[in-house]
């Protein structure tokens, strides 16, 4: 019973099982009134039923000697009411000292209920308060972006509008009647301008906003395509801006068609003329560059390229354009983040066009980044995963068409 | 109506400059142009200008900080300073007014020619 008692003491007071560690009782004679010592963590000189013990054996002692004393004699029937006497005795105290026990267990178990219970609730309102000042200060920093958005917005949509507006007014206040035709139309072409500007910021602030709403990501029935198609409908949609701007955009469509992509046509082009128009529009046509002995002029180019590299389709827009300074890298893809150099070039764009590049491509389970050399020039990379082989089952080897998959 | 009032446009859109440009010197004015700030306090320092035009939004730095270096400065103080901006908020405003701006104009609410209705009425 000594090893049973051992592994039973890790049972909890109040159950079948329990044995108080600090009876004597419990300890020394193997028989402890059991039934209501589970409920009992007394020590040994507070034990009720030892002073029951002690008790009734000093009450025998001294009726026996009484009557040894007075009858010089132990009769009988004294003995035997003796022993009625103890066991009656017994019996009322036993009932009663576990009553008070069980009560006294049950309002420490209920006390520590309680106590338990507090302390959650205090952990509780502790852990709510913390996550509600957490979403407060969260709604406070949305809100401020929400308000650095808007105002940033509202400037980017009013400068075109300053222009047209200025510019139409001119004309109609008969300012420019006097004006050459060929001139008249420059004013005009610049309205022109600047209202596909306009549409253009328009598009990407929604685009954004949408994006910063609802995270794009692709849906796992999208169509697998080839991206070297996506790329050539990008390019051909920016030769009209690389003619006007006098750069070369160089792009070669592979001869043999790479491992194709699962994804969205159509956000995947804006991504990629999102990146090669930043890149027109940060390279200048003609620059002059310094070598070890003389300067000479460089063209303005542009390259877009498309390759495999392990599991992923790289998607490559270089420039030998103004480059972007290093510590800055890292914000480009952040919302109207512009390098310190850029603003100096160009200042009439939506100030989105990479955070949507990202925004596109990350929704594609891909990658883009950045990587630059100031005066030299800016490479952007854009990676895509291949689709998975038993994902292409109906795909056409080469085709322009984005074929749907059936599983 | 022609004068040869100095203006001083500080903007780093050059479409924004064309457009004044034009527009003021058909009106008779000399217009000056800077695409930033450092270039309109020396041109503010160097031309006298009778009045500038300034951006609030300038390449790397912010129109109220180029207002602030014009009138702390002794030979640029007197001259009369319009903000010209897209960006319309309040305390821009404010803060242009206490610094020494004589009005803050959002572009896209007039027209060149009550912009140049506007300079008249500073100049006198």
């Amino acid at each position: 019973m000594g090893t049973n008692q051992g592994a039973q003491t890790g049972k909890e007071l109040g159950c079948a099982g329990y044995i108080n560690k600090n009876c004597w009782l419990a300890n020394n004679v193997n028989g402890p009134p059991t039934k209501r010592c589970r409920y009992c963590e007394l020590a040994f000189k507070k034990c009720l039923f030892a002073r029951f013990l002690l008790i009734s054996s000093i009450l025998v002692v001294a009726l026996l000697l009484t009557s040894f004393l007075i009858e010089r004699k132990i009769s009988e029937p004294l003995v035997i009411s003796l022993f009625v006497l103890i066991i009656v005795y017994g019996y009322y105290f036993d009932r009663s000292t576990e009553s008070i026990i069980v009560a006294n267990f049950s309002e420490r178990k209920a006390k520590k209920a309680f106590i338990e219970l507090t302390e959650t609730l205090k952990q509780k309102v502790s852990d709510q308060t913390k996550d509600i000042k957490e979403k407060n200060k969260h709604l406070q920093k949305m809100l401020r972006t929400q308000s650095e958005f808007l105002d940033i917005s509202s400037h980017q949509l009013r400068t075109p509008v300053s222009v047209i507006k200025g510019v139409i007014s001119m004309i109609l206040d008969g300012d420019m009647d006097d004006l050459p035709k060929a001139k008249q139309r420059e004013f005009l072409q610049g309205v022109r301008d600047k209202s596909t500007k306009l549409e253009m910021i328009i598009n990407d602030i929604l685009c954004a906003s949408e994006f910063d709403a609802n995270k794009f990501s692709i849906k796992t029935d999208s169509l697998v395509i080839h991206m070297e198609d996506v790329v050539d409908e990008a390019v051909k949609n920016s030769r009209l801006e690389a003619k006007q701007r006098e750069i070369d955009l160089r792009w070669q469509k592979p001869k043999r068609p790479l491992p194709m992509i699962r994804g969205e046509a159509k956000y995947l082009e804006q991504a990629v003329y999102n990146l090669i128009s930043n890149a027109l529009k940060y390279t200048p046509s003609t620059a002059m560059v310094k070598e070890a002995r003389a300067t000479r002029q460089q063209k303005g180019v542009v390259r877009v390229t498309v390759k495999k590299e392990r599991e992923n389709i790289i998607v490559c827009v270089s420039d030998n354009g103004i480059g972007i300074p290093k510590e800055e890298i890292g914000k480009l893809f952040h919302k109207f983040a512009r390098a310190e150099n850029a603003t100096a070039m160009y200042t009439d764009g939506s100030g989105l066009g990479l955070f949507i590049v990202k925004a596109i491509v990350e929704g594609h389970y891909g990658k883009v980044w950045a990587e630059s050399e100031l005066k030299k020039g800016t490479n952007i990379y854009i990676s895509l995963p291949i689709a998975r082989p038993d994902k292409q089952v109906n795909a056409l080897p080469k085709s322009n068409q984005s074929v749907p998959v059936t599983h | 109506m022609t004068n040869t009032c100095k203006i001083l446009l500080i903007e780093d859109d050059q479409d924004q400059i064309n457009m004044y440009r034009f527009k003021f010197e058909k009106e008779g004015f000399v217009l000056i142009s800077a695409r930033n700030g450092g270039e309109g306090i020396t041109a503010a320092r160097s031309e006298k200008p009778d009045i500038i035009l300034l951006d609030l939004i300038l390449v790397n730095e912010s129109g109220v900080e180029v207002l602030k270096k014009l009138k702390s400065d002794d030979v640029t103080r007197d001259i009369p300073v319009i903000m010209l901006t897209n960006l319309a908020k309040k305390e821009m405003k404010l803060q242009s007014e206490r610094l020494g701006a004589v009005d803050f104009i959002v572009k896209t609410q007039i027209t060149p020619s009550d912009l140049v209705r506007r300079v008249n009425q500073e100049l006198g």
